[in-house]
């Protein structure tokens, strides 16, 4: 390829507009808006498979711009009037719309790889868990802009209208918006059939962190994408109508073996992401591998926690604490279990306390583990982070709310006190099996954790 | 700046004529036969196309660039069968074509373009620069080499036309109303230019211009209804002409009456 002709169209072609659409487009997104990904354990900048996810949800209209810019560029030779020239010269088309399509590959890989490289270089510096898991996220995220803006190329030569770059990426943007799948199910799930959806180049972002794709899908989009690039390809070096349908033909069959490849359960689409889901423990106390930094101010109050769960429960007390694995979803209970505490750092209420205050939680979470789970910008219901105030007061001997939450101290206040009291007003001995009981009911997830203390509720 | 001389130029010619029409056929469109059996041999030097309207000037051209295919008949170019199937890629690198309706790219600058083009006609990447400096400067747009095509005139584009032209030294230049747009300083450059690009190649100048023929060209076809009426040197058109048929000039008139045979050239326009 001669540099001097790669040179022009890096200049003159949409080549650098493409590519700065990407890099500032995706960093002005997050950068402006105040989301999810700027909170939390998500946070974009935490975690590796975090930074992927996040950086290639900018898809959702990145994409489109891609493929509508590429069609503009497909409108050039037809606008500019040079097809009669074109025709006359001898080098063969295939090489023109290599270096056309090339130029722009190279800015459009070049400014996302830049977008990716802010987020890496912040997450190298922040995230204890380094790994290269993430990257097959990011690279099908180039490779899906590359083929977006090549098919855009193709089809604007191909269909030579003012129209068709606006129209390609409306159509683009419709793809975007409604190929999708939802996180907010256990499992995750789409109101279309699972591979149709995962035919989509955006992602969901990231609603827990250890939540990655498993290998099928990238093989899978990977195989789509490259069809989508071979007919975007060959349509902007058809010079005949046959030729142009005859170029059809690696969409349709990428799109056909990717449908056969992507998963079609739903388990198999976002799963856990097991290397960074392995068990880093100090003692008695777990978290995943993705939270080992965690770890250092988690290990003291979580041994002694265990240890006045011990002393208050008996026989029947939680062995040992460990951070949840378990998919999770707003609609569906949290994960609980009987011999272990089970944390989520994404419930503020654990990863914002520290020192005595985590023990506090720790023993509340240990008598009164949480059944709507504090997570996804939700804060459980009120009831339960007042059970688990007046469990951990009973521990510790006085009441206090429980932070981290969005329900006021005040508010947990109101819903605590009287059961507080008529806790204190029983006997040691009454006491202690209302405690169970309300352990009990959490547990279940079907009984209301404050009434099972007071003895109120229906069982 | 002189180039080097390649293999190719220095060979000795297989063919006798750059251009031999036999019979030739090519069709405008789905119907209308726009060439019918034309016989036409060119060899170097500069010859004017004449016609008017109609004639089928255009489709002439542009088969002979290649861009069209024959209906019929024969036609060789530098010895070639042009119009069988295949790229041409050979024969097209020695090819120079101006199209009637020149487009170009408005964001590259002239040097851009040219390079481009250059690139385009397969000239080897070591020699693409000389070759677009020498063919810039020879349209005389060297101080505007580096301005964006947007910001030229017309005649300047028509000028950027010529220079991609001839930026492979084609031994066949096609040049489809060259002179449109030139002012008439420019056009006096631009015959010179012509005698010049003429002594070593075979230059098809379509015009309907018959004062650019007259101090330009070394030999005169003239073109109606897809066929061949003249061919011969300016003097012979002129010699063809009395002072009875219209015109202002001696090959004016030898024009008119050359095509007043057919009721062409006469009465309506």
């Amino acid at each position: 390829m001669n540099t001097r002709v790669l040179r022009t169209e890096l200049k003159r072609s949409v080549a650098p507009w493409a590519g700065a659409v990407t890099l500032l487009g995706g960093l002005a997104f997050l950068y402006s808006l105040s989301g999810p990904w700027w909170k939390g354990p998500e946070l974009w900048t935490a975690q590796w498979t975090s930074m992927a996810m996040w950086t290639r949800s900018m898809l959702v209209f990145l994409w489109p711009l891609a493929v509508g810019l590429g069609a503009l560029q497909g409108l050039r030779d037809h606008r500019s009037k040079m097809p009669e020239l074109l025709t006359s010269t001898p080098r063969p088309a295939w090489q023109r719309a290599a270096t056309l399509s090339g130029s722009t590959a190279l800015t459009l890989t070049s400014g996302f790889g830049l977008f990716v490289l802010v987020g890496a270089v912040q997450v190298s510096f922040s995230a204890e868990y380094q790994h290269l898991g993430w990257l097959p996220v990011s690279l099908v995220a180039g490779l899906a802009l590359v083929a977006g803006a090549v098919l855009g190329m193709g089809v604007g030569r191909a269909l030579p209208f003012a129209l068709t770059p606006p129209a390609l990426a409306v159509a683009a943007l419709f793809v975007t918006a409604v190929l999708r799948m939802t996180l907010d199910t256990v499992p995750p799930s789409s109101s279309l059939p699972i591979p149709v959806a995962l035919l989509s180049p955006a992602v969901e972002g990231v609603r827990q962190v250890l939540l990655t794709f498993s290998a099928s899908v990238h093989v899978g989009q990977t195989l789509w994408l490259l069809g989508m690039a071979a007919t975007g390809f060959a349509l902007l070096a058809a010079a005949t109508p046959k030729a142009r349908t005859l170029a059809l033909t690696p969409l349709l069959s990428g799109a056909a073996v990717a449908l056969l490849v992507l998963p079609a359960a739903p388990r198999e689409t976002y799963v856990v992401d097991e290397d960074a889901a392995a068990r880093v423990c100090d003692g008695r106390v777990c978290v995943t591998k993705a939270h080992e930094g965690e770890l250092a101010y988690l290990a003291g109050p979580g041994e002694k926690a265990l240890r006045l769960l011990r002393e208050s429960l008996g026989a029947g007390a939680p062995a040992a604490i460990r951070e949840t694995t378990a998919l999770n979803s707003p609609l569906e209970p949290a994960e609980r279990s009987r011999t272990h505490v089970i944390v989520d750092f994404a419930d503020e209420a654990v990863s914002g306390a520290r020192g005595e205050e985590l023990t506090r939680v720790l023993v509340g979470l240990g008598l009164a583990p949480t059944c709507s789970s504090r997570t996804w910008g939700s804060s459980g219901t009120d009831a339960e982070a007042a059970a688990q105030s007046v469990a951990a007061g009973w521990v510790f001997g006085d009441l206090r709310p429980i932070d981290g939450t969005m329900h006021s101290a005040a508010y947990q206040m109101k819903k605590a006190r009287p059961a507080w009291k008529k806790l204190k007003a029983l006997p040691r001995a009454e006491q202690h099996s209302r405690i169970k009981a309300m352990r009990a009911a959490a547990l279940s997830c079907e009984a209301q954790p404050l009434e099972a203390l007071t003895g109120g509720g229906s069982r | 700046m002189m180039r080097a001389v390649s293999a190719a130029d220095i060979a000795p010619k297989a063919y006798a004529w750059e251009i031999q029409a036999t019979g030739l056929k090519v069709r405008a469109g789905a119907k209308r036969m726009a060439v019918d059996g034309l016989d036409l041999s060119l060899g170097t030097g500069v010859h004017g196309l004449l016609g008017p309207n109609g004639a089928g000037k255009t489709t002439l051209i542009r088969a002979l660039a290649t861009v069209l295919r024959p209906a019929g008949g024969s036609l060789e170019l530098l010895g070639e069968p042009a119009g069988g199937t295949g790229g041409h890629r050979e024969l097209r690198r020695r090819i120079g074509y101006l199209p009637q309706e020149f487009g170009y790219y408005k964001r590259f600058t002239v040097r851009e373009f040219v390079e481009y083009m250059a690139w385009l006609k397969e000239v080897p990447d070591r020699e693409i620069p000389g070759a677009v400096q020498r063919a810039v400067e020879r349209v005389g747009l060297a101080d505007r080499a580096d301005s964006r095509m947007k910001t030229l005139s017309g005649g300047m584009v028509r000028r950027v036309g010529i220079a991609q032209a001839i930026v492979n030294d084609p031994a066949i230049l096609l040049l489809d109303e060259p002179t449109v747009g030139l002012d008439p300083a420019q056009r006096l450059r631009f015959r010179e230019l012509l005698q010049e690009l003429g002594s070593d190649a075979c230059v098809v100048v379509s015009t309907h211009l018959v004062e650019d023929v007259a101090a330009a060209c070394t030999d005169v076809v003239l073109f109606a209804e897809g066929r061949l009426r003249f061919q011969g040197t300016p003097d012979g058109l002129a010699a063809a002409g009395g002072p009875g048929h219209v015109g202002d000039s001696p090959l004016e008139r030898g024009y008119s009456a050359l095509l007043s045979d057919s009721g062409q050239g006469r009465g309506s326009w």
